[in-house]
């Protein structure tokens, strides 16, 4: 996910984004490393997927703009602190690896995708899977750009194939 | 002490902190004794403390209250381990440990037991013990209180209090939050913005 990863960190730079809460994964760990090194974003790192949503939900009340991290796994703790961030117009901005539908290679994650499928289209949370091949970094910054405005949650779902669209160029 | 005087104590002792308000019995208590336009009411189980914290994080010069049940901080306690590895000075967690769920007849013990084990859970979970206190009556409640104002935290509050008619939801009466959530919110946010 090496130039996926650097172009994401772009995207969410553009955004102006200003704390990252992230829990570890596979799919994520070259975008969190490059958050990690960048001192114009604080990050925080979680315990569970969920809290880190809450957490970024309190920072969007305090006026600030926030990412979080995870696992498309992560969805499927988070339905109810989502669906309270709806309700009350507390956007939350998501990047989530897995759960593109398209090029999932392991057997494992299929829990993982159907939870995270099930609470993005239960909530009808707007949702971008990134495709191969696309401008990742002007879409992470149009997809901030509709979270804060219509302050509505978004996800963006990061597939795995994003390792293979670098290993490609 | 009465739950009435927890609420009482943080109210007095808030002066223009944002606060939030775990769900249930406390929300209604907070906004019929102070409607401060800080305040966001009945944030679901297990999401008080995380939601604070994030306000914390965004505004650190200024004060935030977490106003928990035992129940609600059990159900996500983890946080004060993120809490811990990421410590927010500004943030004060008040724990209503009264030791049942408020819902119902109001009559199930929480999972985590007395404000001695939840005391010690915060400790066990990196928050420096020199930060964590149980209190036992109101006049302690609101020195401690005090005491946020001056010296950093995360602080802990262990409010180690007495089982009430009020723990009873349902048909009975008790206070009710006379804002809906999208209110209250807007108005937190409003008034954090303009106070720049």
């Amino acid at each position: 996910m090496g130039a996926s990863a650097t172009a994401i960190h772009a995207g969410l730079v553009a955004a102006g984004i200003e704390f990252c809460i992230y829990l570890p994964d596979s799919g994520t760990g070259a975008l969190t490393s490059l958050i990690e090194a960048d001192t114009r974003i604080t990050t925080i790192v979680c315990a569970r997927e969920d809290e880190g949503i809450a957490i970024a939900a309190g920072l969007f009340v305090a006026g600030k703009r926030a990412v979080v991290v995870m696992e498309c796994s992560g969805l499927g703790y988070a339905g109810l602190i989502l669906a309270r961030c709806r309700l009350q117009r507390t956007p939350v901005f998501v990047l989530a690896s897995h759960g593109g539908v398209i090029g999932e290679p392991f057997d494992y994650h299929q829990a993982p995708v159907a939870a995270a499928r099930a609470i993005v289209d239960g909530l009808r949370l707007d949702n971008v899977v990134l495709r191969p091949g696309e401008a990742y970094a002007e879409t992470i910054r149009l997809a901030f750009q509709t979270v804060e405005n219509h302050r509505t949650s978004m996800v963006v779902f990061m597939p795995l194939y994003l390792d293979t669209v670098d290993a490609a160029r | 002490m009465l739950r009435a005087e927890v609420i009482d104590a943080v109210v007095a002792e808030r002066d223009d902190a944002a606060v939030v308000v775990s769900p249930g019995a406390s929300s209604g208590l907070m906004h019929a004794t102070d409607p401060h336009p800080a305040t966001i009411y009945n944030m679901e189980l297990g999401y008080t403390t995380a939601v604070a914290y994030g306000i914390a994080l965004g505004r650190p010069g200024e004060r935030v209250i977490a106003v928990e049940g035992d129940g609600s901080l059990f159900a996500g306690v983890q946080v004060l381990g993120t809490l811990a590895r990421h410590p927010a000075t500004n943030l004060t967690i008040v724990v209503l440990a009264n030791g049942i769920w408020g819902t119902g007849e109001g009559n199930v013990a929480t999972t985590p037991g007395g404000p001695a084990q939840l005391a010690a859970l915060a400790i066990a979970c990196g928050l420096p013990p020199e930060r964590v206190r149980t209190v036992a009556d109101a006049g302690a409640l609101r020195a401690q209180l005090g005491q946020t104002k001056t010296e950093p935290g995360p602080w802990f509050l262990c409010a180690v209090t007495e089982r009430s008619s009020s723990d009873r939801s349902g048909g009975r009466a008790r206070p009710r939050v006379l804002l809906d959530t999208v209110e209250a919110v807007d108005l937190t946010r409003r008034y954090l913005r303009d106070r720049r």
